[in-house]
């Protein structure tokens, strides 16, 4: 996604991510606010899986279409679409996961009938999670690309929301009688908790992988700048190493993030000082 | 002079206090079956406030009609284990109430249940008893006792007479509480005890009792309140009761026989721990003054008595609990200080309590360090089992480490049963260490070889143990059907997801869903996923609640089809034969894919005959069953259908030990005439894909022109196991009654499913035939976690309530002529079925795999070599050794697992025995879980037995067929 304009996607990525924390601090700590209550806690619920997928689609527009993320074969496809088609292939492929969701929830063990208020937000929200965000963001063959493990921002979230979902059935039997016991409240926090820890871990590897870096080329550069180009040594050749230490570290940190790279132009002398 | 002479006592078999309570408040058209239809017991309370009395009388559990008459005849308390001994009335040893009347002269009548004459035979001075072992037969008791009371009655020659019906509980058995057969049954006790109010005399104290409750099922023998809440109605013209109470208090059934031998003027038996009940002992002829003193005398006997006990117990070499010892001292020192007559008597009355409760206490008690020493030896011999599934000693399995294993086997289990017998608990330790050094001397021989756990292994590894960590949690227990079904689909679903994982890995690349999951495999995977799913979720219909689960309603499913109201007849038979034929047609069908149904041999002969034939039979009996419900039934239609199941069961099994093989071969002159024949049904694949084996025959001795052809021989293996299954799975129905017959297809369809899921695995996943044929441990788990969801499926908890007695009278008439041993094996079939089914059925995990690639050949996977792999199960019989080692590790691991699972139950048991819930929850579960293992060794020995037993005559078969070519 950053590869085209850099700097731009990738913290609109960032951002997104901190949003997305954002986004589930604060419907833990509503749901805790309210004291646990089942009505507007339900109601809390649907009103950030709706969010989630706002925030999903508003990023993917202001994301150029370049489709990297996209197989390259998946690509080909979509050129002969027309793109309201596909547009209303993902919508049609989201409502028809929410509803696979929820027969799974169901064969899982939720009641058929009753509560089934509670189970469907339980779906809406896990749906929205785990499936309609790729969907949006990787377009229609969203399942193969996870299962293919093209890219690991959804590949995470999605795994994580999902295990972390499931793990939250187990407190249920416990005879505590704590309200947040009621279904589907430890389903629902548990796949926010999942999302929260995903979002914190993608985050975290964006950071490590290029900040550290970058900190090393950082140093080299202001001692460089101050020491040497200040006292009038041009030659820019002693950072040389860091530099090339920083670059193939982005590289394979994109290669790790399954992020394709068309190509990363030879950096001119120039820009180096200046970055 | 005692305040009566002579007592009738009334024992309705099953009777709850709710039915003798009458509530004027209830119209009769809101009646429930057994509310208000004993109104005797209010009107005369109502009349005679001074000469009645009704209370609860609550039991002890175990509520089993045996252990309650033990109860109510010596007055002392059950012990847990005891509710086994059901099916064997012994004789009483004790001191008890009936030795002393009959000691101080006193003649006693007995009529009713023959139960009495095995207790106490040669007692009664007249008896009139009746077989009380039909559940099925409301009637004939009853009657009997109906038919002599009057008469016994009307004699002079008794003191005592004890009249014994069983119609109530059996009635419950058969129909449950809530049944009109039920109103009229007890508005026919209300005539007796009425009839026998009429006929009293004057100094006769008249006792109507229940032995115990029922459930709202009709089942009893656990301590739920339904259970233990019976009723007791004491009633005499001659007695004078001091004003009623509010509320009337619960008497414990102990209490009776201090009561009944003091107002009859008999010693109070030795061991008993009751209190008598001094109210009772108080004649209408007396002064207020004499009133006083009798009850003082009534309890200063009792306490005498109970502390002469206690003394004897603790001269023999017992010790109380210190502090209750104590205060029990201090108490009577206090009684005899006392100089009023009221103070002593309060004091006595604590004193009594006391005694019954410290004795409650040290009666539960533990012996911690022989339950140590158990645990230790089960935690040492699993590490064993554990190392033994990883060592090199399975690959090549040497003789000479089998027989020192089953030398130590023996050894360990002398030294435990020493143990045991002497109370020297060293000798437990002793055999635990001599275990960890037997490890230690062949250590070289059980070094983990190697240990590749792969994600398919890891988490459904991780899986079980949430399971089994859930034994130490009470509320885990109490919901575990709800746990295991949960951990069931997430095992399968798992599955599911490393299958859809290896798919796309394996057609990188191609963006179309179609093209990835629109082939046979993958469809075959999601069928297969999606049948094992919906199967778990439906087994909710069958589920039995327990007690604890309180928001659970019970299905219709438990209640028999004679119980179910008339307009659900017909339907419940249609959805009971239904998944019968079901169970039977689909491995049939099986076969017959597979060409193993062919020919006129013995066995195939008995596999397309016998499991049609019962399973008719079991539809025809339960229409019997039906049909005559209304009238008593007759003895060959109830007897002799399940008697017929069970000898052609016997005699399919037996045959089909003997002459295992499910081949056909099509006579070698036929045989080229027979080739088109066989192209023309496309699908029996097995002669063309057999024809590629004989070829290599062919080549290896070029004189034979002929190529031999056979049906059935790629799934040999698997047929034979099959054929046995398809008729055990009819037995099973049989036991587990009408109602459950879905259950038992649902638990076959599961296993068929998990075992394509785990086929589809291997064949997707595997490179050789030593890897296919090795299911490791997620199938192991799977398999696990599957027989306990199979328990919680067929209707059962791991509670007493919860057994299905009514499995005990299939085909079992009278006690008498088969003796205990048959319906206990009944009871226990019927609960255990599902242990029973899946580990006959364990070897097929092994062999799944190459079964499936024969019959579906698109499903077989690209990594194995194709040729070969057409063999099917044939390459297993050609290497021996390969088959025992698989065959062994899974059955090592399945035992292991299930071991594992008692293991930490009864550690659960030991870590909180203080827990208030030990003996509702965690005892029981601990003993179904430990049966449970006793069924499964024993089934998986058989299944593995069977196995063996199958490869050896194929493998002969193939050696004779190698020499005639």
């Amino acid at each position: 996604m950053f590869e085209q304009t850099g700097p731009h996607a990738t913290n609109l990525l960032v951002l997104k991510n901190i949003l997305c924390l954002v986004f589930g601090v604060g419907v833990l700590w509503t749901i805790v606010l309210s004291g646990y209550e089942l009505a507007s806690s339900l109601y809390s619920l649907r009103a950030y899986s709706l969010l989630v997928v706002l925030l999903e689609g508003v990023c993917r527009y202001l994301t150029p279409a370049s489709s990297s993320e996209i197989s390259a074969i998946a690509k080909a496809k979509t050129k002969k679409h027309s793109k309201i088609f596909e547009t209303f292939l993902v919508v049609l492929l989201s409502v028809c996961s929410v509803i696979g969701t929820h027969v799974v929830v169901v064969l899982f063990g939720a009641y058929v009938i009753e509560n089934i208020e509670a189970t469907f937000t339980l779906s809406l929200l896990v749906a929205s999670l785990a499936f309609i965000r790729p969907l949006i963001t990787l377009g229609r063959s969203a399942v193969i690309n996870l299962l293919e493990r093209q890219n690991i921002e959804s590949e995470v979230k999605s795994f994580a929301v999902l295990v972390a979902t499931w793990a939250g059935a187990f407190p249920i039997p416990l005879d505590w009688d704590r309200p947040w016991q009621v279904w589907p409240l430890t389903c629902s926090i548990g796949a926010i908790l999942g999302e929260l820890g995903a979002s914190v871990y993608f985050l975290s590897v964006l950071w490590s992988k290029g900040g550290t870096q970058w900190k090393n080329k950082a140093r080299c550069f202001n001692q460089w700048y101050g020491e040497k180009f200040l006292s009038g040594q041009t030659d820019d050749t002693s950072c040389e190493p860091v530099y090339k230490q920083y670059q193939q570290c982005v590289k394979d940190a994109l290669k790790k993030l399954k992020i394709e790279i068309p190509k990363i132009e030879d950096p001119s002398a120039d820009d180096k000082p200046k970055e | 002079m005692p305040p009566f002479r002579k007592t009738i006592i009334l024992l309705i078999d099953a009777l709850r206090y709710d039915f003798a309570l009458y509530n004027a408040s209830l119209k009769d058209d809101d009646t429930l079956p057994y509310q208000n239809k004993m109104p005797v017991f209010g009107e005369i309370v109502k009349q005679h406030p001074h000469q009645a009395l009704l209370s609860p009388f609550m039991a002890d559990a175990p509520t089993t009609t045996m252990q309650r008459l033990k109860g109510l005849t010596t007055g002392s308390l059950p012990t847990f284990i005891d509710a086994s001994l059901n099916f064997a009335s012994e004789e009483i040893e004790e001191d008890n109430i009936i030795d002393q009347l009959v000691r101080h002269g006193r003649r006693v009548t007995i009529l009713g249940d023959d139960t009495w004459g095995g207790l106490f035979p040669g007692r009664f001075s007249r008896s009139h008893l009746y077989s009380s072992f039909n559940v099925m037969d409301l009637h004939t008791v009853d009657r009997g006792v109906l038919s002599h009371l009057g008469e016994e009655m009307g004699r002079g020659d008794w003191e005592v007479i004890v009249a014994h019906f069983l119609g109530v509980d059996h009635c419950g058995h058969r129909y449950g509480p809530n049944h009109p057969q039920m109103a009229t049954k007890l508005a026919q006790m209300n005539e007796a005890v009425l009839q026998v109010i009429a006929g009293m005399d004057n100094d006769t104290l008249l006792l109507v009792l229940g032995d115990h409750g029922m459930t709202q099922t009709g089942d009893h023998g656990g301590d739920s309140r339904e259970e233990v809440e019976a009723a007791l109605f004491v009633y005499s013209p001659a007695l004078h009761l001091p004003s009623p109470p509010v509320h009337t208090l619960p008497v414990a059934q102990v209490d009776l026989v201090p009561t009944l031998a003091l107002s009859l003027g008999v010693p109070v038996p030795f061991s008993s721990l009751g209190k008598v009940m001094e109210d009772v002992l108080v004649t209408a002829g007396m002064s207020a003054e004499e009133a006083e003193k009798q009850r003082h005398l009534g309890l200063h006997l009792n306490v005498q008595q109970v502390k002469r006990y206690l003394t004897a117990y603790r001269e023999l070499g017992n010790s109380y609990p210190q502090d209750l010892w104590h205060k029990l001292e201090l108490l009577e020192g206090k009684a005899l200080e006392k100089s009023s007559v009221g103070g002593q008597r309060t004091a006595f009355s604590e004193y009594l309590t006391l005694a019954k409760l410290m004795c409650e206490e040290i009666w539960a008690r533990f012996d911690v360090q022989e339950m140590l020493s158990g645990l230790c030896l089960m935690l040492s011999v699993l590490l064993m089992a554990g190392l033994l599934i990883h060592s090199s000693a399975l690959t090549d399995i040497k003789t000479h480490i089998i027989k020192r294993l089953l030398i130590l086997t023996v050894v360990v289990n002398l030294l435990f049963a020493l143990s045991l017998s002497f109370g020297f608990v060293i000798f437990g330790y002793a055999a635990n260490v001599l275990i960890l050094l037997w490890m230690y001397a062949h250590r070289q021989h059980l070094t983990v070889s190697q240990l590749d756990f792969k994600a398919i292994d890891c988490i459904p590894l991780l899986l079980v143990s949430f399971l089994l960590l859930g034994s130490f949690s009470n509320s885990f227990v109490v919901v575990e059907n709800y746990v295991v079904a949960f951990i069931l689909l997430s095992c399968i679903t798992l599955y599911l997801l490393l299958l859809m994982l290896e798919i796309v890995s394996k057609k990188l690349s191609s963006g179309k869903m179609l093209k990835v999951f629109g082939n046979a495999f993958s469809v075959t995977c999601g069928t297969g996923w999606a049948a094992a799913v919906v199967c778990v979720r439906c087994s909710g219909w069958f589920w039995r609640c327990r007690e604890e689960q309180h928001w659970c309603l019970p299905g219709q499913a438990q209640v028999p089809l004679s119980g179910l109201p008339q307009h659900l007849h017909n339907w419940r038979y249609f959805t009971s034969v239904l998944p019968l034929a079901l169970a039977v047609w689909l491995p049939r069908r099986w076969l017959l894919l597979c060409g193993n149904l062919n020919g006129s041999r013995v066995g195939v002969v008995l596999a397309r005959t016998v499991p049609v034939a019962c399973s008719v039979l079991v539809a025809v009996w339960w229409a019997i069953q039906a049909v005559m419900a209304a009238h008593n039934l007759d003895l060959w239609g109830h007897v002799i259908p399940p008697r017929v199941i069970y000898a052609a069961t016997a005699v399919h099994v037996a045959v089909l030990a003997c002459v295992p093989l499910l081949i056909y071969e099509l006579p070698p002159a036929a045989s080229r005439k027979s080739q088109p024949l066989v192209s023309d049904n496309p699908s029996t694949l097995i002669p063309h894909l057999y024809k590629s084996l004989m070829e290599k025959y062919r080549t290896q001795n070029s004189k034979g022109p002929t190529i031999p052809i056979v049906y059935g021989l790629a799934t040999g293996l698997s047929a034979s196991m099959v054929a046995v299954l398809m008729v055990v799975v009819v037995v099973v129905v049989l036991v587990a009654g009408d109602g459950l017959s879905g259950a038992v297809l649902l638990l076959v369809l599961v296993a068929a499913a998990s075992l394509l899921l785990q086929a589809l695995w291997k064949l997707k996943t595997c490179h050789n035939l030593k890897e296919l044929a090795r299911p490791g441990w997620s199938a192991a788990c799977l398999w696990f976690t599957l027989s306990i969801h199979g328990f919680y499926l067929t209707g059962h908890q791991p509670t007493f309530p919860a057994l299905h007695w009514s499995a005990a009278f299939v085909g079992v008439e009278g006690a008498q002529s088969v003796g205990n041993w048959a319906p206990a094996l009944l009871v226990g079939l019927n609960t255990y079925s599902s242990y029973l089914l899946l580990g006959l059925a364990l070897p097929l995990v092994v062999v799944a795999p190459l079964a499936l690639s024969v019959v579906f050949p698109s499903l077989r996977g690209s990594r194995l070599e194709g040729d070969e792999i057409s063999r099917g199960e044939f390459l297993l019989v050609e290497e021996p050794d390969m088959l025992r080692e698989s065959l062994m590790s899974t059955a090592l691991s399945y035992i292991f697992l299930q071991a594992a699972k008692v293991f930490c139950t009864s550690l659960a048991a030991f870590v909180l025995r203080r827990h208030l819930m030990l003996w509702k929850i965690f005892a029981p579960h601990f003993i179904f879980e430990a049966v449970g293992l006793i069924v499964t060794l024993l089934s998986v020995l058989a299944g593995l037995g069977f196995t063996l037993r199958v490869q050896a005559a194929l493998a002969s078969w193939g050696e004779r067929l190698v020499k005639a070519a």
